[in-house]
């Protein structure tokens, strides 16, 4: 077993061998390396096919068509293009958004944005378990309402929120609805068609495919276009200028293909090692699950823990590649935002790690993490000046 | 966050790790901070003779919290009463290289120690100026 062992699967994934064989493939072939923008000679177009089969391959597992499939450079390009471009291309419409406070902040700083741009936004709050309601998100949408925004699976706490049923209210008041899938795909049964969703980000990294790639899927029936965030080039129908990186999207469409061979047994394996780590830690002095018991994501488990500070905490579990909180928020020192939506103590929301597992996760890492886990809280527990603190948090 | 090896060191192995009776009955014990305020300590020592012969802490906070701790109550070990109001965080910042955004939980610690040399004084004085040994 290697040291670190890496629990940090929400954060990025290591690529998949087969994805780095798909790329290295496409650099070092001669039909890899044309610019696929270019159709005039045969290696632009040999090139094209690549993207154009990617594009495919990523639309093949939201139940898509590649049509409707626009390349960035990750997901929170997409959240951008997805929030900006609609809002602008519909403000004629109304300048209402509705979103929950515990999005990615890919999509709360969008919405930041938007607000000094003479809209309005809706932040829902979850319930207890970080869940949002349909029947919420329908009392928030308004006359001037344009667009809905809520994520798949929060990247967090893995809580799984309902898209289907809020999509389906989306639809009946003929508002868009925008799915953060960044999580999700290839982990959860995604399909735009039925779960009515309009637009959606994804990206290439958190399955097991390269940084720099996403997607963003846009539902051409009910939204003939978006305004582009830049400009400068007619790639990707003028929505998404630039030179298209070739290697990247053929990885990207490498792993979604990989992911939706693979996704049944993925998802039942890598379910029952966070249930044995849940198993091996719930018994810990003062440890509370974060999020929905049983709406969650496979992959993520977050526990906080009472009577423990946080930094001490990851020092303790230095042998482990874990977060605290969530990778985006670890560089403040600032208490989770999400947790602290679901109405836990600045302690607790202090004192939280993300176990995130993924496809290359042992059964022997879980253990080793338990009881790593099991030891360092212990440890502090042992420090502490008062041990009602560990009920208290 | 970095961490230097005398602060890895004491975090793994903590020196003079007190408890609710480690140095009962004659202890004496200051505390500062809160679970709230991100850093909580408790300051426990035996006096004898004026002397400083046992220190102990407790500790809610930080790695470098509780290295300070440690370090700190090494050094009172054998010293006057009077160096628990001497402390400053100066020293410890350098021997233990603390970044400056922690430099409030030095102060916390510093809190701790100035209870704790309150409790002995108040001791003192309830004994009609002949106390030394509480």
């Amino acid at each position: 077993m290697e040291l670190p062992v890496y629990l940090d699967n929400a954060s990025t994934t290591p690529l998949d061998p087969r994805v780095a064989d798909a790329m290295v493939r496409c650099l070092r072939s001669r039909d890899g390396f044309g610019n696929p923008s270019t159709d005039t000679h045969e290696l632009g177009r040999k090139a094209q096919a690549q993207v154009e089969a990617a594009r495919d391959q990523v639309a093949a597992l939201i139940n898509a068509t590649g049509g409707e499939i626009i390349w960035t450079s990750g997901a929170t390009e997409s959240d951008n293009l997805a929030l900006i471009g609609a809002a602008s291309y519909r403000r004629v419409r109304g300048r209402h958004l509705v979103t929950s406070a515990t999005e990615h902040k890919a999509v709360l700083s969008t919405c930041r944005h938007l607000e000094q741009q003479g809209f309005r936004v809706t932040y829902l709050e979850p319930d207890r378990n970080g869940l949002i309601a349909p029947k919420a998100v329908k009392a928030a949408i308004a006359s001037d309402t344009i667009l809905v925004s809520i994520m798949h699976a929060n990247n967090e706490i893995g809580v799984v929120q309902d898209v289907a049923g809020i999509g389906a209210v989306c639809r009946e008041a003929d508002v868009l609805f925008h799915v953060d899938a960044a999580q999700s795909a290839g982990r959860l049964p995604l399909d735009v068609q039925r779960q009515c969703i309009d637009l959606l980000s994804v990206t290439a990294h958190k399955l097991y495919g390269p940084k720099g790639i996403g997607a963003l899927f846009l539902n051409r029936q009910r939204l003939r276009r978006i305004e582009p965030l830049m400009h400068g080039g007619a790639q990707e129908r003028g929505l998404r200028p630039g030179t298209l990186p070739t290697h990247q999207i053929v990885g990207m469409g490498e792993a979604f293909e990989l992911a939706a061979r693979a996704m049944d047994q993925d998802t039942a394996r890598i379910a029952s090692l966070r249930d044995r780590l849940w198993d091996g830690i719930r018994t810990v002095p003062g440890v509370t699950l974060n999020g929905h018991p049983q709406r969650r994501l496979c992959s993520i488990l977050c526990v906080s823990v009472g009577g423990v500070e946080g930094e001490s905490l990851i020092f303790g579990l230095r042998d482990l590649a874990v977060t605290s909180g969530a990778a985006c928020n670890s560089a403040t020192d600032e208490p989770s935002y999400v947790l602290r939506s679901l109405g836990r103590s600045d302690q607790l929301a202090h004192s939280s790690i993300r176990f995130s597992l993924g496809r290359f996760t042992t059964s022997e890492e879980v253990d080793f993490a338990a009881a790593s886990f099991r030891q360092a809280v212990d440890h502090l527990h042992g420090m502490l000046p008062d041990r009602h603190a560990i009920a208290t948090g | 966050m970095e961490y230097s090896p005398e602060v890895e060191r004491y975090f793994r192995e903590p020196v003079n790790l007190g408890s609710a009776e480690s140095l009962a009955p004659h202890q004496i014990q200051g505390e500062a901070g809160s679970v709230e305020r991100g850093t909580w300590i408790i300051i426990q020592a035996r006096v004898e003779a004026g002397q400083l012969e046992a220190v102990r802490f407790l500790a809610y906070g930080c790695p470098h919290t509780i290295a300070a701790c440690c370090r700190t109550t090494e050094k009172l070990a054998g010293a006057p009463v009077g160096e628990l109001l001497n402390f400053a965080p100066d020293w410890l910042t350098d021997e233990l290289t603390i970044p400056v955004e922690k430099a409030g939980k030095l102060l916390i610690l510093q809190d701790a120690l100035r209870e704790c040399f309150d409790g002995w004084q108040t001791g003192a004085r309830e004994h009609n100026g002949n106390y030394v040994d509480r």
